[in-house]
């Protein structure tokens, strides 16, 4: 089930809502868990074991891990992490083996591509976050099935995140009261990541797909295509993500910012402590610091950022495709480091920011194509070989709606800028916002009667 | 803000709960038992009776046409936008999205198309069935003074000529219309033609198949009824028909044709069997065509086409019908629209081409 969906809007929310209120308090983990299941199994039943099953391994070993005094517990965290690991690298890089395999000759005759389960891979970096954490001590094993169950499953975060980490809801899963503010704020959350995925990503989809499958796209073609996907990718996984914040909050779970305006970074290191903040955190919390992290000298420390966000590259999605995009920002961060290390100036601010922009935007190029030829193509464009202006053949499919979309997109990257330079400013925007929630939500309720559902993005991955 | 807050929650809910009473009452209808009758073990599993849920929970959700068609309209005046699948021209004028669209892999599927007309003709050969082909250009293309530089991609701007290219090759009994095309020809609100091109088309038909199959014999006369207005249909995709008035564009002014055949039956009225098919596309079913084109041919033909027939849609219903079906035929008309050659090949297509693959 999509959040932007009538069957969330005016089905399971409501009826969820309503039966969270009137259950007693001992029992609204169990409602919380018994609608997030039915929220999963709603795309597919036969999957719902699957993520019951590392839930329970989750915490079982766990509890396992708990039980064995701190130097003694490697086996049971390598245990713990396996399964989840397992089915993981199963489901979603079988077919990429299989695949490369067969592209090199390899025999593997009557090879059934194999369905990846939507959010499991969110799904298993909780469970791993979480057999670490106890490991480590960091956070107390649960001894509750279902709080513990409901800490992974919560379908806010169940199928595209954010990353949640079992620290962040442990105190408020063993007890919380309503609070209305609370309530009403992430209301007001949800009504506006709503806003974002319908009215502003949703928009852009179609633009960004002619884009994306010309067969012979100039540079203007590809420069607006990438601005587009940008764009929709920011506002679907933050909008997502807005929502996601905001159906916890209704509940009394926190979770934490995924999303900081990265649009307005000045670095690439600056990019990844604003963009999928769940993710890199993760990364570096459960990769890059066992790696070794910083504290192994700059060269080696250069390879741990090379592996890991190879590594989260690989994350997003079974194709090499994502792998290099990873490569590419590790390059990205090296190069900061790099920089830093050799004690050249800071650059000019504006010149930082564009050089970043230019460099994201390049990756969301290898992050968007699905296939080396079609990033190839995308390459060519570019390159000016099918010319520079725009092409007839996107001019037919960009709309002055895509148009003004991608005008007000980009001002609602840069409208946090003025906040920044004046606290006035910057608390009339929050009243805007939050008066505007209301009507952009209702507006974008009724776009969504005149469109088919759009699934978001981070669903894939 | 806090109170604010708590206002707009209060009626986020009340919307959510509005939205359920309206869905229930939905549900509790028709399309509540047509769900039950759906329901499978199966369809839970895949996923597949969540999917066709949805859409029942969508078909109740509230909503209000007039609002809908208020704000599609202020859209159009304002923006120049007319939704996704219609582009405005110049003032009045809309136009298919479709026409002017790069397709991916458009090449190889009108490459597939040309393989299967000479599939299509080498059957019809085979059953001494004589195929004459009338593909309909775009109007976006016939129209360029209306269309205010409207975007047209290459792919689109160039798969008649390419079409052209390869029926030269299957030396196919073509039709071009394109040459002294009666300017506009077309509807402004609508994406078929109008009276005038539908009778140019028909006129251009007549001549090919004089030449090959001789005159007509069969008296036809036609009647024009009075003029009244047409909302088109590119106007009822881009939701404009409610609020034209404001916002425009205006609907078409048409006129209807009606064909009146002398039938010369015998002292028991046992007339044979009209022995032309007409088997197209919606344009064949509009304007007039089949009307302007008995009277051209003066022979009666009978109307096999299909609305949203595409490329082959009618004709492989034609030739799916088996030999008895075509025992009378000599003489098929295929009308298709120019835009459906790089559209994906459909599934009747598809089959069509497996099973003639070694022909």
């Amino acid at each position: 089930m999509v959040f932007a969906s009538d069957s969330f809007i005016f089905l399971f929310l409501p009826v969820f809502l309503a039966t969270y209120a009137l259950a007693p308090a001992a029992w609204r983990n169990l409602v919380i868990l018994a609608f997030s299941w039915t929220f999963y199994a709603w795309w597919r039943l036969d999957f719902l074991p699957l993520i019951v099953s590392i839930a329970v391994w989750s915490w079982l070993t766990g509890l396992w891990i708990a039980a064995r005094p701190p130097e003694r517990r490697r086996l049971p965290l390598i245990v713990a992490i396996l399964w989840p690991l397992l089915a993981l690298v199963w489901f979603k890089y079988a077919n990429l083996f299989a695949e490369t395999a067969l592209s090199l000759g390899a025999p593997l005759t009557g090879w059934q591509a194999i369905v990846l389960p939507i959010g499991l891979s969110f799904f298993v970096f909780g469970a791993i976050s979480y057999s670490v954490d106890v490991a480590r001590g960091t956070v107390k094993a649960e001894p509750s099935f279902i709080n513990y169950a409901t800490y992974q499953s919560m379908f806010g975060h169940l199928v595209a995140g954010p990353v949640v980490r079992y620290e962040w809801v442990a105190e408020r899963l063993k007890a919380r009261a309503f609070d209305r503010d609370e309530f009403a704020l992430g209301v007001e959350r949800f009504m506006l990541g709503f806003a974002q995925k319908v009215l502003l990503a949703d928009t852009l989809a179609p633009l960004v797909d002619a884009g994306f499958s010309l067969s012979n796209p100039s540079a203007a073609d590809v420069g607006l295509s990438v601005l587009a996907y940008a764009l929709q990718l920011y506002f679907d996984f933050a909008g997502y993500s807005s929502m996601a914040i905001g159906l916890g909050l209704m509940v009394g779970l926190k979770f934490h910012e995924n999303f900081d305006n990265p649009y307005l970074s000045f670095s690439i290191t600056e990019f990844w402590r604003r963009w999928h903040i769940s993710l890199s955190t993760w990364l570096r919390d459960y990769l890059y610091i066992p790696l070794g992290g910083s504290r192994t000298g700059l060269a080696r420390s250069c390879v741990n950022v090379m592996i890991t966000m190879g590594l989260g590259g690989l994350w997003h999605g079974a194709s090499w495709t994502f792998l290099v995009w990873g490569l590419w920002h590790g390059i990205g961060l090296v190069w900061v480091r790099l920089w830093r290390a050799v004690g050249l100036p800071v650059p000019p601010v504006l010149v930082g920011h564009v050089a970043t922009l230019l460099f994201v935007l390049f990756g969301w190029l290898l992050f968007r194509a699905q296939t080396w030829a079609e990033f190839g193509v995308m390459l060519h464009g570019l390159s000016g070989a099918n010319g520079w202006g725009l092409s007839d053949a996107l001019g037919a499919a960009l709309r002055p709606t895509h148009l003004l979309t991608i005008a007000l997109g980009i001002a609602l990257v840069y409208v946090p800028l003025a906040g920044r330079a004046s606290p006035q400013l910057a608390a009339k925007g929050r009243w805007l916002t939050s008066w505007s929630a209301l009507p952009l939500w209702l507006a974008a309720v009724w776009v969504l009667q005149g469109r088919t559902v759009v699934p978001f993005l981070y669903f894939q991955f | 803000m806090r109170d604010h807050r708590i206002v707009a929650a209060f009626l986020f809910l009340a919307c959510c709960v509005g939205g359920l009473v309206s869905v229930a009452a939905h549900l509790s209808g028709p399309a509540g038992r047509a769900v039950l009758d759906r329901f499978s073990w199966q369809g839970i599993l895949t996923g597949s009776f969540a999917a066709a849920f949805d859409r029942d929970v969508a078909a109740g959700a509230p909503e209000s046409a007039a609002l809908n068609g208020f704000v599609d309209g202020a859209t159009y005046a304002l923006l120049k936008d007319a939704g996704a699948q219609v582009r405005a021209g110049c003032p009045g004028w809309l136009f298919l999205a479709e026409e002017t669209l790069e397709v991916k892999g458009g090449a190889s599927h009108l490459e597939a198309r040309a393989r299967m007309a000479g599939m299509i003709a080498a059957d019809l050969a085979r059953r001494g069935i004589t195929l004459v082909v009338l593909p309909v250009p775009d109007k976006v293309a016939m129209t360029p003074e209306t269309s205010c530089a409207l975007a047209v991609s290459s792919q689109a701007r160039d798969r008649l000529a390419a079409w052209h290219a390869h029926a030269a090759k299957l030396k196919l009994n073509e039709i071009d219309v394109t040459a002294d095309w009666p300017a506009p020809g077309f509807l402004r609100t609508d994406t078929h033609w109008d009276v005038s091109g539908a009778a140019f088309a028909a006129a251009r038909v007549a001549a090919v198949v004089r030449r090959l199959d001789g005159e007509g014999k069969t008296q036809v006369t036609l009647t024009e009824g009075p003029d009244h207005l047409r909302p088109g249909d590119l106007m009822r995709l881009a939701n404009l028909t409610r609020t034209a008035s404001w916002f425009g564009p205006a609907p078409d002014t048409v006129r209807d044709i009606s064909a009146d055949i002398a039938r010369s039956g015998g002292l028991l009225d046992d007339a044979p069997a009209p022995d032309t098919v007409l088997a197209g596309s919606s344009y064949s079913l509009n304007s007039g065509f089949l009307e302007s084109l008995q009277h051209a041919l003066q022979r009666e033909v009978v109307q096999r086409s299909e609305a949203g027939g595409g490329f082959s849609g009618a004709l492989l219903a034609l030739l799916d019908k088996g030999p008895e079906a075509l025992k009378p035929v000599k003489l098929v008309i295929w009308e298709w629209p120019a835009r459906s050659l790089t559209l994906p090949l459909t599934a009747a297509e598809r089959r069509y081409m497996e099973i003639h693959a070694h022909d």
